[in-house]
């Protein structure tokens, strides 16, 4: 049957046909690899150093990029010569913002930043030039060369004077500002009853947070290297979480077609929603390579990536909760000030994002929010891990764990009775399909042993509950398109091997490992015959990127929808060699397996080589389109996604009542992510995402002195250490999504926002005060202590008296 | 960011180490492990031409519990046997000195002569020229304390030179005169750029003496930081205690480090309690004696009046740690 001569080449050893009823899971899904611990497909490459990385890679003639970067906050720019910069040899080019003034931003609704300053400075460290020399020691030479006057202008630096008029002596930030004030986006949302729910409640609870700006400190620095090629196309490898965007906001301010540019994405050291911009950097390495006929390679110093930023937003938030005498939820109303920095980014998504993540994982009857997200004179906030989810979560979370102190109820009974039931809508219009969270609060609660310990723990220890919930996708596109939002394209050939072509961004979470298991789990082969091609836009069909918890979803559906045409093929193969009906066959094992006669069965390069006969390789490819959903008021589409992750946490921790520090010591965790694809990297993401938490609620912040940013480096800006990290208890709750991957959800964004408010709660438990600034540093926390010690000792004055 | 140019030095010998200091005088600066110079050197902070290593003096690199070399790495300290039974305030201390891979680069006498720190000056310089340079790098005027324009209010933050204050040490000093002793609590100026008392130039510390008499202490010390690895102290509070038979105090010392320019001694403030009978109320009379006694700069992490608080709280805790007769005796 075989056209080749060396049929061997088709005939790889395969064992006999294993016991079908062998290792199975319990739950009598018939998997192979689904919900197999199973190894990062990049992960030897990065333990051995072998990744390739940006900063790997070297081009022939490759100049060096810095960036000068803007001392002023708020400035005018009256002159810059760059002439005496130019005339120094080794010097290839200098870049000033008039060179690429087109402005872009990753959402079509607010365009406002440039490759470089333009007429004015918005931010300490915002860029001013750039220049390509022969190695970075010409670069910064360059930099004295340059002649600038600039007229320093007022800078905003407090979000409550960006929100009242302009006075004479100032300046907007933006031109752009509908009014006469540094206001970037106003929402404003009521749902059902709110003032009658607070009227009428039995309980009401009112706090005000204060949130200080945090930073993703992922592990690689940002990094470009740009090339124009000979036959002028752009190619630029770039740390990108959205290639996608980065190509489109490319061909916008370069006045480029698109297919005259190229986007590649190698290996990416982190990125936590920090590297999901398109950026300044890689328009201003693009115009250099444009420029100079070479290659362009720029790295961040760990200051610039600071600089960069793009974090999570500061802001003040006020939340009123109201709660009928059953311990009902009857109302929510959340009123957020949000810093932006000196540039939109994601910032409207946040505005909008700070009240709408709010409306679960509990049924919460009347809803009212405002949001203000202004423009200030600092690095601009953006997208970070749970994206807008995380400070309005802690509040009310806290608000409930006040209610039920007042009350005296259980924070856990009082949580399950206000639980979202599984399919079910939202007042705003959300659709809520599978749903885990009382499974997640009641694994928690068990295994932490809440009922013997909540209240009754000796003073200085306390345990506290949080929990949430997360978008699984964005269901909306930014860009209005009509294309998919995510396509997979697979090849195979001969050789046997399964080529993924996937544009989804692999950034440390494993998301080409998440593809390649789901595809090799259709096809019933083992992992080492999957081949991952991610990112290249040359070759890579269009997705969305990775950002708003949405590839294991929609690329995972998207890789097994191709996956399955594959499957179609090789089972059509093996009823042309057997005779047996299709209906029949099943793919496992490297087999073409016959259910019914397995004699019948046909090994998979057999199937192989009889589908690739006259018409070479299989090739597919598969897509995903969120289904249309929500109502239709304006915003409606912010928060709307295919399903909903939900999360339940509790902390157990210490409380120094002299020196105010906190020591969490163990965290029981559940996180309903759907069917669990691959148990290591979910594990991950969960534990990862409560390191992160913490180090947002017990000490990473933005530290300012006026508009400069004191902390801009990994010393003083502090991630928690290993030494810091609790005993985390995970569990993973499988809800089996009806429309998922197998069933998949996510579980890379949701797990992050509830550690906070188990935190907040338990340092509650333990020496009774509310900390509402975070991080709650040591000092924080002892004055919060202190404030109550005097407090206390007045009302006991009183009382005696 | 690249390290700047300078040329290398790495001479065998401390004579010869000294020689080459004394021929570049202020364009040389020395290196021992690198983890606090290069750094500032990525910064652009006061890059002299010239860097002497002193890595390759295998004699610097003794440990007894009367002599412990200066080029002895902080990880040998934290692991020595004989400290552990003798001086073990000197492999806790060592122990809390920023992260393990640093702690296999830095020295016993890089942490000593550790250079002062600041919020403004430990910048790169794009940041620091926002704020027109301070007076330790470039500028005219301390940026801490606007008032002064003569005086550096950086922060001295080595931790060893507390531990070393409490057991009465004297740093071994060789110079192109020759070698001397100066004992810890005379070494420091409380100023940031100044340093040192009466440094001779060309002179380097070679190592630190121990008396015997330090192995009678019970002798302790506490770091202040946020996280518990990595971080610089926002203060450090070293204790050393003897009580007799009656519980009695015989001997008491405290000092503390990154508080001010310099490591300070507070034997003075607690001289009045030798002689008192040692207890639970004693210790926190002398917390409270540390802790109004204490001064802080506001330029490294948490706020200078909780870092004097912790002074008198991170003492007692010390004494109640270190002498069972200053411990509550309810429990």
């Amino acid at each position: 049957m075989g056209t080749y001569q060396n049929k061997r080449a088709f005939r790889e050893v395969a064992n006999d046909l294993p016991d079908p009823d062998g290792d199975r899971r319990q739950d009598d899904s018939k998997f192979n690899l689904i919900g197999k611990r199973t190894p990062l497909i990049d992960a030897r490459d990065k333990v051995t150093g072998q990744a390739i990385y940006t900063d790997d890679i070297q081009l022939p003639g490759m100049l060096i990029c810095k960036i000068f970067r803007a001392p002023w906050a708020h400035a005018r720019i009256d002159k810059i010569d760059t002439s005496k910069a130019e005339a120094l040899p080794g010097v290839h080019a200098v870049m000033i913002g008039t060179d690429a003034p087109i402005k872009f931003g990753v959402l079509p609704i607010s365009q406002d930043e440039t490759a470089l300053a333009v007429d004015k400075v918005r931010h300490q460290g915002e860029g001013v030039f750039a220049v390509a020399a022969e190695s970075e020691a010409l670069a910064l030479e360059a930099f004295d060369l340059v002649d600038i006057e600039v007229t320093q202008l007022k800078p905003f630096l407090n979000k409550k004077d960006s929100v009242r008029d302009i006075r004479d002596d100032e300046e907007k930030i933006h031109e752009h500002c509908r009014y006469d004030n540094n206001i970037h986006k106003r929402v404003e949302q009521e749902f059902g009853d709110p003032s009658g729910a607070f009227e009428n409640a039995a309980y009401t609870a009112h706090a005000s947070f204060e949130f200080q700006g945090v930073t993703h400190a992922f592990t690689e620095p940002i990094a470009a290297i740009a090339h124009w090629t000979p036959d002028e196309r752009l190619v630029i490898w770039t740390s990108q979480q959205v290639p996608h965007y980065t190509h489109l906001a490319l061909s916008k301010v370069l006045e480029l077609p698109m297919h005259r540019i190229r986007v590649i994405k190698p290996v990416v050291g982190g990125g936590f929603g920090g590297k999901s911009d398109p950026f300044p950097h890689e328009m201003v390495v693009s115009w250099l390579a444009m420029k100079t006929g070479r290659p362009v390679k720029i790295l961040f110093d760990r200051e610039e990536v600071f600089f960069s930023n793009h974090g999570r937003h500061p802001t003040s938030t006020h939340v009123g909760m109201a709660v009928s005498d059953e311990g009902k939820i009857t109302a929510l109303d959340v009123d957020a000030l949000i810093d932006g920095g000196a540039f939109g980014s994601f910032g409207v998504v946040t505005a909008y994002y700070n009240g709408v993540l709010s409306h679960g994982p509990y049924r919460i009857p009347s809803f009212k929010y405002r949001g203000t997200r202004v423009y200030s004179n600092r690095p601009v906030s953006g997208a970070m891990r749970g994206h807008g989810s995380v400070n309005s979560r802690l509040c009310s979370e806290v608000a409930l764990d006040m209610i039920c102190a007042e009350a005296g109820w259980d924070p856990v009974e009082v949580r399950l009775k206000n639980t979202l039931p599984e399919f079910t809508t939202l007042v705003n219009g959300f659709r809520i399909t599978s749903n885990g969270i009382r499974e997640c609060i009641e694994t928690v609660a068990r295994k932490s042993n809440w009922s013997d310990k909540h209240g009754k723990l000796p003073p200085g220890r306390g345990i506290g509950i949080g929990c949430g919930f997360y978008i699984s996708g964005s269901a909306l596109q930014i860009h209005k398109s009509r294309l998919p939002q995510s396509t997979v394209h697979l090849k195979i050939d001969m050789d046997g091997g399964v080529t993924i072509h996937t544009g989804a961004s692999d950034i440390g979470q494993g998301s080409d490992t998440m593809a390649a298991q789901v595809v090799a789990e259709v096809l019933g082969l083992p992992m080492e015959r999957m081949r991952v091609y991610a990112v290249d836009t040359d070759m890579s069909p269009i997705d969305l990127g990775s950002y708003s918890s949405r590839v294991t979803f929609m690329n995972g559906l998207a890789a097994k929808r191709a996956a399955e045409q594959i499957r179609d093929m090789l089972i059509e193969a093996a009823v042309s060699i057997s005779g047996y009906a299709k209906e029949s066959f099943e793919l496992r094992d490297s087999w073409v397996y016959n259910r019914h006669w397995p004699d019948a069965s046909v090994r998979y390069m057999d199937a192989l080589e009889e589908a690739l006969a006259d018409r070479g390789a299989l090739i597919a490819s598969g897509s995903y389109t969120a289904p249309p959903m929500g109502l239709g008021y304006k915003g409606a589409g912010a928060g709307l996604s295919p399903t909903y992750s939900f999360t339940s946490y509790i902390c157990e921790l210490e409380v120094d009542a002299e020196t105010g520090f906190i020591t969490p010591c163990s965290i029981w965790a559940a996180h309903d992510c759907g069917r669990v694809l691959n148990p290591i990297a979910v594990e991950g993401q969960i534990e990862g995402s409560i390191h992160m938490g913490l180090g947002q609620v017990l000490c990473e912040e933005m530290d300012y002195l006026g508009p400069a940013l004191v902390n801009g480096n990994l010393l003083d800006y502090r991630v928690p250490t290993p030494t810091q990290t609790p005993h985390m208890d995970v569990t993973l709750v499988e809800s089996i999504d009806p429309e998922g991957p197998f069933g998949a959800k996510e579980c890379g964004e949701g797990g992050l926002a509830p550690i906070l408010p188990a935190v907040a709660n338990a340092v509650y438990d333990a020496v009774g005060v509310r900390v509402k600034r975070l991080p709650m540093t040591p000092d924080v926390v002892l004055a919060a202590i202190e404030r109550k010690a005097r407090a206390d000792r007045k009302q006991e004055a009183a009382e005696s008296a | 960011m690249e390290l700047p140019a300078f040329q290398y030095h790495r001479p065998a010998s401390a004579e010869d180490a000294v020689a080459l200091l004394k021929q570049y005088g202020d364009d040389a600066d020395l290196v021992a492990g690198g983890t606090d110079l290069l750094p500032n050197y990525k910064n652009r902070l006061n890059n002299k031409k010239h860097v002497v290593s002193l890595a390759g003096i295998a004699s610097l690199r003794e440990l007894s519990p009367t002599r412990i070399g200066a080029l002895t790495r902080l990880v040998e300290m934290e692991r020595s046997e004989v400290l552990a039974s003798t001086l073990p305030i000197l492999q806790e201390t060592a122990a809390s000195i920023s992260s393990p891979p640093l702690r296999e680069h830095g020295t016993v006498g890089g942490n000593l002569m550790l250079d002062t720190r600041c919020y403004f000056f430990n910048q790169a310089p794009m940041w620091r020229r926002s704020k027109h340079f301070c007076l330790k790098a470039e500028g005219d005027q301390c940026l801490v304390v606007p008032s002064s324009n003569d005086h550096c209010y950086a922060t001295y933050s080595g931790e060893l030179a507390a531990a070393f204050l409490v057991l009465g040490a004297s740093l071994d000093l060789l110079g192109p005169d020759g070698a001397r002793s100066v004992l810890v609590s005379d070494f420091f100026e409380d100023e940031g750029i100044v340093r040192f008392r009466d440094r001779r130039p060309g002179e380097i510390v070679v190592g630190v003496t121990i008396p015997d008499s330090a192995q009678q202490l019970a002798a302790g010390y506490s770091k202040l930081r946020i996280r518990d690895s990595i971080d610089f102290p926002s203060l450090g509070v070293a204790v050393a205690v003897k009580t007799d038979t009656a519980n009695n105090i015989e001997h008491l010392h405290v000092a503390t480090t990154a508080m001010t320019s310099r490591p300070e001694s507070l034997d003075s403030e607690v001289q009045s309690f030798v002689g008192q009978r040692a207890s639970p109320a004693v210790a926190a009379e002398i917390g409270d004696a540390v802790h109004k006694a204490s001064k802080a700069y506001r330029n490294v992490p948490l706020d200078p009046r909780y870092r004097r608080k912790m002074a008198g709280v991170f003492t007692r805790r010390l004494l109640e740690r270190l002498d069972s007769a200053f411990g509550d005796t309810r429990g």
